[in-house]
């Protein structure tokens, strides 16, 4: 990362007060990073995430942590989970332990999140798109532009506010969209 | 004192889906990219797993795996948690932010040896006192 990056702040706060003595001395006495090591790291990780271990393993952290929200939501433990999916409760633990060599098919995802009673979305997308998560709505991805669609948001948008939709390659109307289309 | 907020090299907008993920930066310097440069060189298989958390932490709500991101079991220090690179020795602290942006704010590290109890206390500690610091001034 360039220093012109590194000193893009995303939040400047005023001045106010110092540092206790022992911060102080633990800032003072931290080696910081050069601009050659930050460029390292920016390389390091492009790597990373273009390894296939490295991407799978984040994937199975991620559905780890979903398997371990919607059983928190469900009320269920280890055990009652592996009784409603009729296994034991040794596969359940290899199934969250994401260190572990367990690899998922998309048939037991689609078991387990039976079980829990959540919906499951498998998707391959292109580097131009991305999943945006967007609190007790949906999960969905960034608009790309087509004839009978809405025009792409920025990506500055606030997810809070604009309603995004699947992709062009699957175009799920928005509400709004849907409510202009009836009316023309 | 000027408290910033800086990005961390290698963490693109595709780990930041629900949170943005930052360092925090304090009159120029910081506690958080000096190690991870040092765990990238050294400690490669420990960086990668600070990595794969990182970008785990960035995508769901809460890390809810305590393999993964342990919160300290002191009472003091309510609210700031560690990233931890599963049996490995790497330690990353941050604590979460929510009232202008949802923020997990990184802010200092160790690495853990065989009884390094009183360090892992250390660090929470100094999470805890920038945390302050920052929810303060912001």
């Amino acid at each position: 990362m360039s220093n012109k990056a590194e000193k893009r702040v995303t939040a400047a706060l005023p001045t106010q007060t110092s540092l206790p003595d022992d911060l102080a001395s633990l800032f003072n006495n931290t080696r910081q990073a050069t601009p050659a090591e930050l460029a390292r790291m920016e390389k390091a990780a492009a790597l990373l995430r273009a390894d296939p271990a490295f991407l799978a393993d984040v994937s199975k952290g991620l559905i780890v942590e979903d398997i371990l929200r919607a059983m928190e939501a469900a009320g269920l433990n280890r055990n009652t989970l592996a009784t409603k999916l009729g296994k034991s409760r040794q596969y359940i633990g290899k199934i969250l332990d994401d260190e572990q060599p367990a690899n998922f098919t998309i048939d037991t995802l689609a078991e387990i999140s039976a079980a829990l009673g959540v919906k499951l979305h498998v998707r391959m997308l292109p580097e131009s798109e991305h999943m945006i998560f967007v609190r007790g709505l949906t999960v969905t991805t960034k608009v790309l532009p087509t004839a009978d669609f809405p025009k792409p948001q920025a990506k500055t948008a606030s997810i809070f506010e604009d309603r995004f939709v699947a992709s062009n390659i699957t175009p799920f109307p928005s509400p709004r969209h849907e409510q202009s289309r009836m009316s023309s | 004192m000027a408290v910033e907020l800086i990005q961390i090299p290698g963490v693109t907008n595709h780990h930041q889906l629900v949170w943005q993920i930052r360092a925090l930066q304090i009159n120029g310097r910081n506690l958080v990219l000096g190690p991870l440069a040092e765990w990238e060189r050294k400690s490669p298989g420990d960086y990668k797993k600070i990595m794969k958390v990182l970008s785990n932490i960035g995508q769901v709500d809460r890390i809810r795996d305590e393999k993964k991101v342990k919160k300290s079991s002191n009472t003091k220090h309510d609210g700031v948690y560690e990233i931890r690179a599963d049996k490995g020795s790497a330690r990353l602290m941050f604590f979460y932010f929510e009232i202008k942006q949802a923020v997990v704010i990184c802010t200092n590290t160790y690495w853990k040896t065989k009884s390094s109890k009183k360090e892992q206390d250390q660090a929470f500690e100094a999470c805890h006192k920038m945390k302050q610091i920052y929810e303060q001034q912001s």
